[in-house]
């Protein structure tokens, strides 16, 4: 079972940041590594900042609070709805809640 | 025949298990590193475990977790490692590198093999790889004549401990407890139950590591063990001393009293 791992060119892991303590992390799991190379799955990047835009735009316009992980799809569905134009249908998989992240939330936009 | 195997025969012709002593490359640094690996070998060391420093230790303690750290910080490579490993074998000791996989991986199965082979090195010790997921490992090692050191746990059932020692080859790492890497007072007392275990599945020599640190803890071991392991106490004394004439010397020394220890009579 093989997957994918940040690492440098001697196969060393690389350390990593994410505002999302869940994602800071080097590695994925083997099922999304699978899901990728099979193509049934496309991964795109998300960084902090548009991490956040998407938990203050969900946070605003549905007061629901994302946790920081799940904020990484919310953006991920702002950029895919900016590609696809305004009739398209985008499902989000909001997988968990950020109550937990009020704290790093409230320091990062400084209120 | 490896120079691993040749290592056991000899020590068993002479009534006593093999000392097999670890330390990771570049730590200090490589050359002091390279010292001290002569320096055991010269006090009577029969096999050498090169350390291959990597970022996720997930086998060790604190002592070697930042041992490797500090070699990684330094700029140690694989290449280093090879560097370290040609010494040994130039020395005429057998000298096995102990890495985690993903390097391996990284490198290449058949590359890493190859390269290893031709700085004479014996072998491979891999601590998180299973024999379910080492294909590419076991070919490599075929085809460059390549020892194959894995480990069996105090938790392996018999059918586990079989399929281990199946793929084994020069001698099976028995871990002598459910833990890290790191010095104890006293050797587990399942340590002697782990190599029973594997003599039901193989004749290959079975060798105790973790936990092992004294000439006497060595005696208990070689007393129902064929090799005794021994790796954080040097590492310690190396990361202990404040000069590297003095890691060299305090190698040389914890080797002679380990080297008296697994003498059985």
């Amino acid at each position: 079972m093989r997957t994918y791992v940040l690492q440098d060119e001697e196969g060393q892991t690389l350390d990593t940041h994410s505002i999302s303590a869940g994602l800071d992390y080097p590695g994925v799991g083997p099922e999304h590594s699978w899901l990728k190379d099979t193509g049934r799955a496309e991964y795109r990047s998300v960084s902090d900042a548009q991490a956040m835009a998407g938990f203050d735009a969900l946070c605003k316009t549905e007061g629901i609070i994302p946790a920081l992980e799940s904020s990484h799809a919310v953006a991920g569905a702002i950029e895919l709805g900016r590609e696809l134009g305004p009739d398209a249908l985008i499902l989000v998989n909001l997988s968990g809640r950020g109550d937990k992240d009020v704290a790093t939330a409230s320091a990062y936009f400084g209120v | 025949m490896s120079t691993v195997t040749t290592a056991f025969e000899k020590a068993a012709a002479e009534d006593r298990a093999a000392l097999v002593g670890y330390l990771p490359a570049g730590f200090p640094d490589k050359q002091t590193a390279i010292k001290a690996v002569l320096a055991m070998v010269a006090a009577g060391a029969d096999v050498i475990e090169v350390g291959l420093p990597y970022s996720d230790p997930l086998m060790d303690g604190p002592v070697i977790a930042d041992a490797v750290y500090r070699a990684l910080k330094g700029g140690t490579k694989v290449a280093d490692v090879f560097d370290t490993v040609a010494a040994v074998a130039d020395a005429g000791a057998a000298a096995l590198v102990m890495t985690y996989w993903n390097p391996v991986d990284h490198y290449g199965a058949d590359a890493f093999s190859r390269d290893l082979a031709n700085a004479g090195g014996a072998g491979l010790i891999t601590p998180d790889l299973t024999p379910e997921e080492a294909g590419p490992w076991l070919a490599a090692a075929d085809a460059h004549h390549l020892d194959r050191v894995f480990l069996v746990a105090p938790s392996s059932p018999p059918a586990r401990v079989e399929a281990i020692t199946k793929v084994c080859r020069g001698f099976v790492y028995a871990v002598s407890l459910m833990g890290i890497t790191g010095e104890r007072a006293t050797v587990n007392s399942a340590a002697a139950g782990v190599v029973a275990r594997i003599r039901e599945h193989t004749s290959l020599p079975a060798a105790v590591g973790v936990g092992v640190s004294t000439g006497a803890q060595a005696h208990e071991v070689a007393s129902f063990a064929d090799g005794v392991i021994v790796g954080t106490a040097f590492v310690r004394r190396m990361a202990d001393a404040a000069t590297p004439a003095d890691a060299i010397a305090s190698v040389r020394a914890l080797t002679a009293d380990l080297a008296a220890g697994v003498r059985r009579s």
